[in-house]
């Protein structure tokens, strides 16, 4: 059986990219991430931008639906 | 269109559910959540079963909310889905104003959409709503560009040409008009990056815009020549120049003659 890693707080994880805060700044990266992965390029640090983008904005929907 | 895979599955989980890619890995049912989204890409042939973007976002919502791919926490995986989806297609997804601040909203959708208790029409009404298409970026202004660098014309030699025509190989430019022979330059033009390098070839007859710039060149030359401009002028006609109906070298005589003329005397 194969040992599990231990959990990460979420917030341990948000410290590991750099989440853009202001509204162009997200344009960017969804225009930078819509277009590399419509060109086939690797887009796996701009989901994770984007995952944890989204869930600071959806925080409070997030931690209700946790509940 | 970008639909989601099991990567994108797992980076949403583990923002979720607050554990690492390993585990999320390890826990996913990757059939469940392999068919799940791959729902919004339904389909026969060409004809799709969800053409319209919140639609199939909705679809997905709707998905990953109830096939349970996940032990726990797959309604906000359903929701994280949502927005990535979104995302990656060029969408922002913002909460109207209408909207409480505290989530309570979006929450109880996304329970209800677990239960399969909102049609997908009224679901996708709701998801349109949070869709804001991010503006393409403006255009690449002529100054953010590498600056060309545009070098001045040099003279290649003299092309003789007849009837108003210049045969260039198989290339024929007619409508020529000047003083036979045509004086050809070329002109460099390149960029700081990409490698940009063309070349703009001149076929050059008395009286047109070229001439007149190579001329003016000349001159400006000439001028800061050491033995003066008529030493200049003395040195690039006197031998070299074709001068006269029979077209012969230009001699000093004739030098003399046309500098003693064009200086007014």
């Amino acid at each position: 059986m194969s040992k599990r890693a231990a959990p990460v707080e979420p917030e341990q994880e948000a410290q590991e990219v750099d989440v853009p805060s202001d509204p162009a700044s997200e344009d960017d990266l969804i225009q930078r991430a819509t277009a590399d992965r419509s060109a086939g390029r690797d887009t796996a640090h701009q989901v994770e931008e984007l995952v944890q983008l989204a869930a600071k904005r959806n925080k409070a929907a997030l931690d209700r639906l946790a509940k | 269109m970008n639909y989601l895979t099991l990567d994108d599955f797992y980076q949403v989980a583990a923002e979720a559910l607050g554990i690492d890619l390993a585990t999320v890995r390890a826990m996913t049912n990757d059939t469940l959540a392999g068919s799940a989204l791959a729902a919004p890409a339904a389909g026969f042939g060409d004809h799709e079963q969800y053409p319209k973007f919140p639609v199939k976002t909705a679809v997905l919502l709707q998905a990953v909310a109830s096939n349970h791919a996940l032990p726990d926490g797959n309604k906000r995986a359903a929701l994280l889905c949502a927005v990535l989806f979104a995302n990656l297609n060029g969408y922002r997804w913002v909460e109207p104003d209408a909207d409480d601040p505290d989530g309570d909203e979006t929450a109880e959708v996304v329970e209800a959409v677990a239960m399969r208790a909102v049609p997908l029409a009224a679901l996708s009404a709701w998801v349109e709503d949070r869709l804001e298409p991010v503006p393409p970026p403006p255009p690449e202004i002529l100054a953010d560009r590498p600056s060309l660098v545009v070098y001045p014309a040099e003279y290649i030699g003299d092309l003789a040409y007849s009837d108003n025509a210049v045969e260039l190989g198989d290339l024929i430019i007619r409508d020529v008009h000047g003083y036979n022979p045509a004086g050809v330059y070329v002109r460099r033009i390149s960029g700081k990056t990409d490698g940009i390098s063309v070349a703009e070839i001149i076929i050059s007859v008395v009286g047109d815009g070229y001439a007149q710039e190579e001329l003016d060149a000349e001159n400006a030359e000439a001028e800061r020549y050491p033995l003066g401009p008529k030493e200049f002028w003395r040195s690039r006609l006197v031998g070299k120049a074709i001068y006269g109906p029979d077209g012969h070298p230009m001699t000093n005589e004739e030098f003399e003659a046309d500098w003693a003329e064009s200086q007014g005397g």
